[in-house]
């Protein structure tokens, strides 16, 4: 039986950033220096940002800078309306983003004309698919040339295993490892799937060795590991990180 | 209320790798795919583009589709 992703609360991310464990705090946490560090540097004014499986929405309102139009999709409704009150909240406060949408859509048959984006987050969705490579061929198509898309997914050949299935034992997260889990990927996995659907790779590596467990001690140790970690990638972290772009 | 322009890059899910797809915005609340006929409610702002959920409505006339959508 598939998972029931309705039954995951739409405020779930953002919970977990703000007031869970510190080691799921921080690995939500991190998530916004990666977006800082890969993703910011490539959002101009005028650009049209789409996030695949938003979830609450942590990593889309990260990378919003004034002038950019976000487009927030999941199949959640319970997330596109948690979404949908932060980025009212945001526009009320800063007077941005002019102009947001939000759909209820999955990504293997994305609801958007070719060309229309310029830059795409998938952070930790292929995992959940059951065929992953639909959804990178359908980002590749709704790229503009130059435009970028962010993956991120857990790196099966690495610690990740034996923290999922710790996690799973304790019930910290909604169960992962053959529900939510599907598919599995590793670095070669990874940049084969980018590169079928004609993408250029641009940055790749893995983050998440020992970040998350310094995060156990102090979180702003955890967070300058992760720092260097982003600088010069390790081989074995726990997420594989990637930002590919259409040529 | 749904920005025009960006109704503008919205396309029919089922349609849009092989046709235009396109859609045209019948009574404020449904995106009707000009190729297909299947008819995308937009409930509390949010547009349903679920191939299965425009797949429900593909033989209701656009006069006889419900304002405002129901809940899903």
């Amino acid at each position: 039986m598939s998972f029931d992703y309705h039954a995951v609360s739409g405020d779930y991310q953002y919970r977990a950033l703000q007031s869970g464990h510190p080691v799921q705090r921080f690995w939500h946490g991190g998530k916004l220096m990666m977006i800082d560090r890969l993703v910011r540097p490539y959002v101009l004014p005028g650009a049209h940002l789409l996030e695949i499986g938003c979830g609450s929405g942590n990593l889309l309102l990260q990378a919003i800078v004034p002038g950019v139009v976000p487009v927030a999709l999941d199949l959640s409704r319970q997330a596109l309306t948690f979404v949908h009150g932060r980025l009212s909240d945001l526009q009320a406060r800063a007077s941005y983003p002019q102009d947001f949408l939000l759909i209820q859509g999955i990504g293997e048959a994305l609801p958007f004309c070719n060309a229309s984006f310029d830059l795409i987050l998938l952070s930790e969705v292929i995992e959940h698919l059951a065929a992953p490579q639909d959804v990178i061929r359908e980002a590749a198509r709704l790229l503009r040339p130059g435009g970028r898309l962010l993956v991120t997914t857990p790196n099966y050949r690495s610690l990740w295993p034996l923290l999922e299935w710790l996690v799973d034992r304790l019930n910290m997260a909604p169960k992962m490892a053959g529900e939510q889990h599907i598919s599995r990927f590793d670095a070669d996995s990874l940049r084969l799937l980018l590169e079928m659907a004609g993408l250029r790779i641009d940055y790749f590596g893995s983050i998440y060795l020992l970040a998350p467990f310094l995060a156990l001690v102090s979180q702003s140790l955890a967070y300058r590991d992760l720092e260097s970690e982003l600088k010069s990638p390790p081989a074995a972290g726990m997420i594989l990180a990637a930002v590919a772009s259409k040529t | 209320m749904l920005s025009k322009d960006l109704l503008e890059i919205l396309r029919c899910p089922a349609c849009v790798r092989e046709k235009e797809g396109l859609l045209v915005l019948e009574r404020d609340c449904w995106l009707v795919c000009q190729d297909c006929g299947r008819k995308y409610p937009i409930v509390d702002e949010i547009p349903v583009m679920l191939i299965d959920e425009g797949d429900k409505w593909i033989h209701t006339a656009a006069d006889k589709l419900p304002v405002p959508p129901p809940e899903r």
